[in-house]
């Protein structure tokens, strides 16, 4: 105890100083935690936002399609192993999927054109929910060959819900098939390419077109996004041979390399932090140490050991490194809280708006605190504060008593 | 313990010791003994060595040549941790001033030492009280260096010493900031701590008005040392 009194004291024989370096650390530890809550909410929205309305967490096609997109590369039902092997919560939606040429009146667009079961892509997918005119009840069989289309397609083409729309498609080695279609809805993602060349119909309206019906891809969403790497291993050991598993990071590399960038851009922050962390610390340790020289001198001269200074110092750079990494944790988890509640705007930072891949973002963030990534960073700046006093405690241990008296 | 060439009731004795300083000689083949239960002092003008002297008997630094023996311990064999254990337990330091840690109050700067000598912390604190009631510095007791006195101060650092109850201090002009009165007040404290406890006592001064307290005196010119009548 007396030795924690020693230390404590020490700490404020200089308050200026050690508040400022205070203050070092508990800014660098509550922006660090902000920007990670920032950065972990961002890629937890872009990777919804991508994965929810369209991809799924993971994808099941034949290797051909994977790689050629070939048109007939189909699967002809959802494979048992799949079912099988899936955690529970899964929800599975087959899809087929075809280029399309689409017609209104002198106006013509290219599209992907999927066909749907709503029913079942209700559950992997939340584009039901971004319906804007129309519905999207429309996909259902019963109501026969109507389409739903992305908002900017739909304007390109001049087309309302109820309007007809031809297409136009062709199969390998068959002639060119032409169908109309009634707008029975439009869904609207915010912009982007997605929104531009996509469209929905019946899944059995689609396969009609196909050499065979069949499936394209089955997409799953997974109860937890974070499972998608292990589900597509353990698919990839159960599925036939020619059919593979996939996840939204390879149907989205350029989703998976903003993701990596993100990640990048915390850890790089981080560092920073920790690097300019570490040199106030080891100043102020520096600083504190060379300050009581002679105090050294008299300490070592009444049997004080070595080991013991060495703990004086460290006891003290951790006192300040916990006291002031507690008031920064609050402070970051105080401006995550604020900012949960009205989000941070990062419109003036990144423009009007910002894309993942082929689909608009919401550029205003509410931040996501977390607790494992606070504690991460907080156990890392004051571990970095302990190591900054550790040459500065080696010096005050080896000072040679009599010249540290000698400085009197 | 006690080896050729010092007698079985030396405290302390110095034998063809040699010191430099970056070619300054500050002792030349100093020989003497310091009985042990004495109240010693060393006498010399500024830059005589007499702080040399002291820091090569507490152990803080190592003779060029010759040896110190510390009742009968031959510093020169000791290594840092058995040094650090003698300046623990046989060994006490005043010193002019700042003896104190500045940031404990009196009583923990006299427990620190009880502390450091490895007693619990509730025996060193008892023992840290009863040595201030001891020097009637009770009422001090809470209160910070920076709150004391210099003759305070200085009393705070024998109680420090006392602490550890060693069984020789060191004093390296304790008197140099104090007037007379407050002078002759602590030399007179450090004789009686001598007789009551048996405890040696080598302090060295310039101050000559303080040398009637002496049992024994030394007299320190040019690097030399020679015993001088009390």
């Amino acid at each position: 105890m007396l030795l924690l009194r020693l230390a404590l004291r020490n700490l404020r024989r200089n308050p200026r100083r050690t508040l400022l370096t205070a203050a070092t650390v508990a800014f660098g530890l509550g922006v660090s935690v902000w920007l990670e809550g920032v950065l972990v909410a961002r890629t937890r929205d872009m990777v919804s936002t991508v994965t929810g309305t369209h991809t799924g967490h993971v994808q099941v096609l034949t290797e051909r399609y994977a790689t050629q997109h070939a048109v007939d590369a189909l699967l002809d039902e959802v494979p048992r192993e799949l079912l099988q092997r899936l955690p529970a919560g899964s929800k599975v939606s087959p899809r087929a999927v075809l280029p399309v040429l689409l017609t209104h009146g002198e106006r013509t667009s290219f599209a992907q054109l999927f066909g749907v079961d709503p029913a079942r892509e209700r559950e992997v997918t939340d584009l039901a929910q971004k319906v804007t005119a129309g519905s999207y009840d429309v996909l259902g069989e019963a109501h026969g060959a109507a389409v739903v289309l992305g908002a900017e397609l739909g304007n390109a083409l001049g087309l309302e819900v109820g309007d007809t729309v031809e297409l136009l498609t062709q199969m390998p080695g068959q002639g060119v098939a032409r169908r109309e279609l009634t707008v029975g809805g439009i869904f609207a993602v915010g912009g982007g390419a997605f929104e531009r060349s996509t469209a929905f119909a019946p899944l059995t309206f689609v396969q009609g077109l196909l050499p065979s019906p069949g499936f394209h891809e089955i997409a799953i969403r997974l109860a937890d996004v974070r499972l998608a790497d292990e589900v597509r291993a353990e698919l990839a050991r159960a599925l036939p041979t020619g059919t593979v598993a996939t996840t939204w990071r390879e149907a989205l590399p350029e989703l998976a390399t903003l993701v990596t960038f993100n990640d990048a851009t915390a850890l790089f922050f981080s560092r920073l932090v920790l690097v300019i962390v570490l040199f106030a610390a080891a100043n102020t340790m520096w600083m504190s140490v060379q300050e009581r020289t002679f105090e050294f001198g008299v300490m070592a001269s009444i049997g004080t050991a070595a080991p013991q200074v060495v703990g004086l110092v460290m006891l003290e750079a951790l006192l300040l490194a916990v006291l002031s990494a507690a008031v920064g944790l609050a402070l970051g988890a105080l401006v995550i809280w604020h900012h949960q509640r009205t989000g941070f705007d990062l419109r003036p930072f990144l423009g009007r708006q910002s894309n993942a891949g082929s689909f608009a973002l919401d550029l205003v963030v509410h931040p996501l605190f977390s607790v494992g990534g606070a504690l991460r960073s907080t156990l890392s700046i004051v571990v970095v504060v302990v190591l900054a006093s550790a040459l500065p405690a080696a010096f005050a241990s080896h000072l040679r008593p009599v010249t540290a008296l000698r400085r009197a | 313990m006690t080896s050729q060439g010092a007698t079985a009731t030396a405290a302390l004795s110095f034998e063809a010791v040699e010191k430099a300083y970056g070619g300054v000689r500050a002792l030349r083949a100093a020989t003497f003994e310091v009985p042990a239960g004495s109240m010693a002092m060393l006498i010399g003008p500024s830059g005589s060595g007499k702080s040399t002297l002291l820091h090569l008997a507490a152990g803080l630094d190592r003779a060029d040549a010759g040896r110190v023996r510390v009742f009968g311990a031959d510093l020169a064999t000791l290594d840092a941790r058995a040094l650090v254990a003698l300046r623990r337990r046989e060994v006490g330091l005043i010193f002019q001033f700042n003896n104190l840690l500045p940031t404990l109050r009196l009583v923990e700067n006299v427990e620190y030492t009880a502390l450091i000598r490895g007693d619990a912390p509730r025996v060193a604190r008892a023992r840290a009280l009863a040595v201030l009631e001891e020097l009637n510095m009770s009422a001090a007791a809470r209160r910070f260096p920076g709150q004391l006195s210099g003759g305070e101060r200085q009393r705070g650092a024998i109680a420090r010493c006392l602490a550890a109850a060693p069984r020789i201090v060191l004093a390296d002009e304790p008197s140099a900031h104090l007037d007379g009165e407050n002078a002759q007040q602590l030399f007179a404290l450090l004789g009686r701590i001598s007789r009551e406890h048996g405890t040696t006592i080598l302090a060295a001064t310039h101050d000559l008005r303080v040398l009637a307290h002496a049992t024994a005196r030394f007299e320190i010119r040019d690097g030399h040392v020679h015993r001088s009548e009390p």
